[in-house]
């Protein structure tokens, strides 16, 4: 193997000895503290704002303060800094209180009063579709809409002898990094740095030149090290970016803003909500011949980007799948709550939780193996795409299926179901797989982007590129494939945080594609460098991105390969149902994954672990209501050191040949299959079928009441 | 007239004027710069801001100021110079427990009051020690695999 050893990571010593500065750790002279005045209705008309009496020294800073545009131009559609006019959901930002001192800005904020002329407000997807409400986007609250399908689907359910039906739903689900957003804006002479927690310093860069109207140039964004991100740094820095900036242009003094937890619930980006309906036209002996899914996600009172996390779960609505015939339409729907946005898994966690939890469903009406019966529909090498592409390269899906359930002693331990006394105890599964990154057009040029590689006079080489470490061990992976490629020690590659002034543009840091696709732009600029090592002086090499030959994408008819790679899994999860108070506990999980070539196996556990956990807690703690935000940790619970089993995890290696030394990705993928897999367990175990995330006691106790 | 707090800070005696409802983690950050210790939630559910009182783990973003006259406290900032410091985080490191690193200092306090009072303890009562620490990245069996490490290394270390 390329990498036989794990590397230390040089953030650890920083982080554990608590030296490591964090953008909350930032404190400079002036600087002023910023408290973000919220809407406190859902949906309503601002009528009037009167403001408490403002002692020297403090200010506040509203829609009238942005130079140019209140409008955050990374968003397709309009989505303000601060309402103006109208609210669409509780918590969003009307104005900034800035002032020296914290806690007279918090009570300063608090003295804000607001006249709201309020309007009926959308609560739920459900809502959004039934239509009485008056419509917040167009006249169907639909803000984006898409389909894809392959084969005679209409034939196939006009020849059927039956329809299987499944409904799945899924909840919010709050990133909850550890560190709440912040960032700070420092204006300079002629400049503005912002000192930010983000998953994408270009493009907070480019939004801020929109709503200043001036050369993007103007700001320089330091990226801070992140205390957590998995998506939830990407839209909602943008935000703050521009308060703290609007703050800091207008009083011409460094601005701090850092929100409390309370505001970090209530206002930030989740997982989109879904509601997903699955047909299956059946023939006689059970075959499917067709699948017929409907896909709803619930947005918030702006799109935001739920066209992209749509699209993305549409694609791998089919699960690891080939039908005969396939349909897939989906819709996200405006409603009048927190915005929803990326998160870890980008729509495959609600649409794999979907597509499994109704093939096992099947599998248990027609009392086959569940592994058995699907494997029947399996996709292959060569098998066509959703979107009449191609699975070009092997597909490992067999090896981890066969080797989680030898980790996990599959076939002894499905005799351990108890379905009778005070303790159940099931097991489940569930297969994925996951594409990444999404391709561009091919017919088209490329945006120009690129990472770099700068030789230094002293020999060591510093890696070029805004890609953020949020804590998932990236800048280690990239040391390590740039050492091995230039063969020189690892501890002679650098690797710091963006500095917008100093590294170009690549991308957002997210869609599990940094390994995969800009390690490998990193691989090509370090053999390129490579000859070049004994030059003297300090010089840098260039390497546009590019995407991989076999790839045909036409983004206008949404035909061809939707994703470069794609890595495939099998998460086994044992339960046990306390029938008392209907508390389900997992036992233990084993998952297999295919991650082609392990660039850092301790790194790659890590992601594993941890994605587990996080899923985990999606699937039976984290539970936020359609509508409404719990305001505190004590309302949301995630997973503490008691609350989980042990993670037993292996890889497949299925080296992918475009990737950097055959490496694909590992940041999402163990994410997705546990959530069906949990409630195949419980559903093994208390001989029920649930189409719910997660499986709150509630919600469990409901079921087995209706089921005696 | 002000009031002065005075209390022993990272083996130091210190004193200060600042009100006495304030919080303590504010003026540990803000006052003293000891930024080692984090507010990942302020209402004490989630221990990135866990320090030492009186030898005992404490929450100080539920302490105000004034609790804290004439009390022992101790931050990440005066452990790390302790040779106990020294291998927790290398056992932290060789375990891989360090993800986004926001938890990290809050752990390791409560590690070190953990493995003093209790030198060998099993999985389950590291769990237990740790359960007031919240992670989101690691899903937690590194980090209870960090302390197991510790635990066999740290010899009569502290």
């Amino acid at each position: 193997m390329p990498f036989s050893k794990d590397e230390d990571r040089i953030d650890t010593i920083g982080k554990c000895c608590g030296t490591t500065r964090y953008v909350g750790d930032l404190s400079f002279d002036n600087m002023l503290e910023a408290v973000t005045v919220r809407s406190t209705v859902r949906r309503g008309k601002i009528k009037k704002i009167s403001l408490p009496e403002m002692p020297d020294g403090y200010f506040c800073v509203d829609a009238s303060d942005i130079p140019h545009q209140n409008q955050v131009t990374y968003f397709q559609d309009t989505c303000p800094y601060f309402a103006e006019s109208e609210v669409k959901y509780i918590a969003q930002p009307i104005m900034l209180m800035v002032g020296p001192d914290l806690r007279k800005v918090r009570r300063l904020a608090q003295k804000v009063q607001i006249d709201y002329e309020e309007i009926p407000a959308i609560h739920t997807l459900d809502e959004a579709l039934e239509g009485t409400k008056p419509p917040m986007h167009n006249d169907d609250n639909v803000y984006f809409k898409e389909d894809f399908s392959y084969g005679d689907i209409d034939g196939a359910f006009a020849g059927s002898d039956e329809i299987f039906e499944t409904q799945t739903r899924t909840g919010y689900q709050e990133h909850l990094y550890l560190e709440t957003q912040g960032v700070v804006a420092v204006p300079e002479t002629g400049k503005m740095t912002v000192y930010a927690s983000t998953q994408g310093p270009h493009a907070i860069r480019k939004a801020l030149g929109g709503a200043f109207g001036c050369d993007e140039e103007y700001f320089r964004i330091q990226q801070m090290p992140l205390g957590g991100g998995f998506g939830g740094k990407i839209e909602t820095p943008f935000f703050l970016a521009g308060h703290a900036a609007f703050a800091a242009s207008k009083c011409k003094q460094p601005v701090r803003l850092i929100y409390s937890r309370e505001e970090d619930l209530l206002a930030t980006t989740k997982r989109h909500p879904s509601r997903i309906v699955i047909r299956s036209a059946l023939d006689a002996k059970g075959n499917i011949l067709g699948v017929d899914i409907d896909v709803v996600f619930q947005a918030g009172g702006y799109a935001l980007s739920c066209r992209m996390v749509l699209d993305t779960g549409l694609k791998k609505a089919t699960g690891v799948y080939h039908f005969p015939a396939a349909r897939v339409l989906g819709r996200a729907v405006a409603t009048n709550n927190p915005m929803a946005g990326a998160y870890r898994g980008f729509g495959g966690p609600q649409t794999f939780f979907a597509i499994e939890t109704h093939m096992n469903a099947l599998a248990r009406k027609f009392k086959r193996d569940p592994l058995q019966f699907k494997a029947d529909y399996f996709i292959k090498q060569g098998t066509d795409t959703l979107t009449g592409g191609k699975y070009h390269f092997h597909v490992a899906l067999p090896e981890t299926i066969k080797e989680a359930a030898r980790l996990a002693d599959y076939e002894r331990r499905k005799k351990e179901q108890v379905q009778h006394g005070p303790i159940l105890r099931g097991i489940g599964q569930a297969l994925f797989s996951f594409g990444a990154p999404f391709s561009l057009g091919t017919n088209q040029p490329l945006p120009n982007r690129c990472m770099g590689l700068l030789k230094r006079k002293d020999g060591r080489v510093e890696i070029l590129s805004e890609l953020v470490d949020m804590g998932q061990g990236l800048h280690t992976a990239l040391r390590k494939i740039v050492a091995r490629a230039l063969k020189i020690p690892i501890e002679r590659i650098i690797y710091k945080d963006a500095d917008t002034d100093r590294v170009p543009e690549a991308s957002i840091t997210g869609a599990s594609m940094s390994v995969v696709l800009f390690g490998r732009v990193l691989k090509d600029a370090a053999d390129k460098l490579k000859p070049r090592l004994e030059e003297p002086g300090e010089f840098s090499v260039l390497e546009k991105v590019k995407q991989p030959d076999h790839l045909q994408w036409d983004p206008v008819k949404q035909q061809g390969d939707p994703f470069h790679s794609y890595v495939w899994g099998t998460v086994i999860a044992q339960v046990e149902v306390n029938t008392l108070t209907w508390q389900v506990a997992a036992r233990k999980i084993w998952t297999a994954l295919d991650v082609g070539t392990p660039i850092d196996r301790r790194i790659i556990k890590g992601q594993i672990d941890g994605g587990t956990i996080q899923g985990l807690g999606y699937s039976l703690l984290e539970s936020m209501p359609m509508d409404a935000m719990p305001a505190s940790l004590a309302d949301y619970i995630i997973p503490t050191s008691l609350d989980v089993p042990p993670v037993e995890s292996a890889l497949i290696a299925n080296p992918y040949p475009p990737g950097p030394y055959g490496a694909k990705c590992v940041g999402e993928p163990p994410l997705i299959g546990v959530g069906p897999a949990i409630v195949d367990a419980v559903a093994n175990a208390c001989g029920i079928e649930l189409f719910q995330l997660p499986v709150s006691p509630e919600y469990l106790m409901q079921k087995m009441a209706n089921k005696s | 007239m002000t009031k002065l707090t005075s209390f022993t800070l990272n083996g130091e005696f210190v004193s200060t004027k600042s009100a006495l409802d304030l919080r303590l983690v504010d003026v540990l950050r803000c006052e003293f710069n000891l930024t080692g210790t984090k507010e990942g939630c302020g209402e004490g559910e989630c221990g990135a801001c866990m320090i030492l009182l009186d030898g005992h783990p404490a929450l100080s973003c539920l302490m105000l100021l004034g609790a804290a006259k004439d009390r022992d406290i101790l931050t990440i900032e005066g452990l790390r110079a302790t040779q106990g410091f020294a291998v927790l985080s290398q056992a932290f490191n060789d375990a891989g427990a360090v993800q986004c690193g926001f938890c990290t200092p809050g752990m390791i306090m409560t590690t070190y009051a953990l493995l003093r009072d209790n030198p060998n303890p099993d999985d389950g009562a590291i769990r237990a020690a740790m359960a007031g620490n919240l992670c989101r990245c690691t899903g937690y069996s590194m980090i209870v695999e960090a302390v197991s490490l510790a635990v066999q290394r740290r010899g009569e270390t502290w």
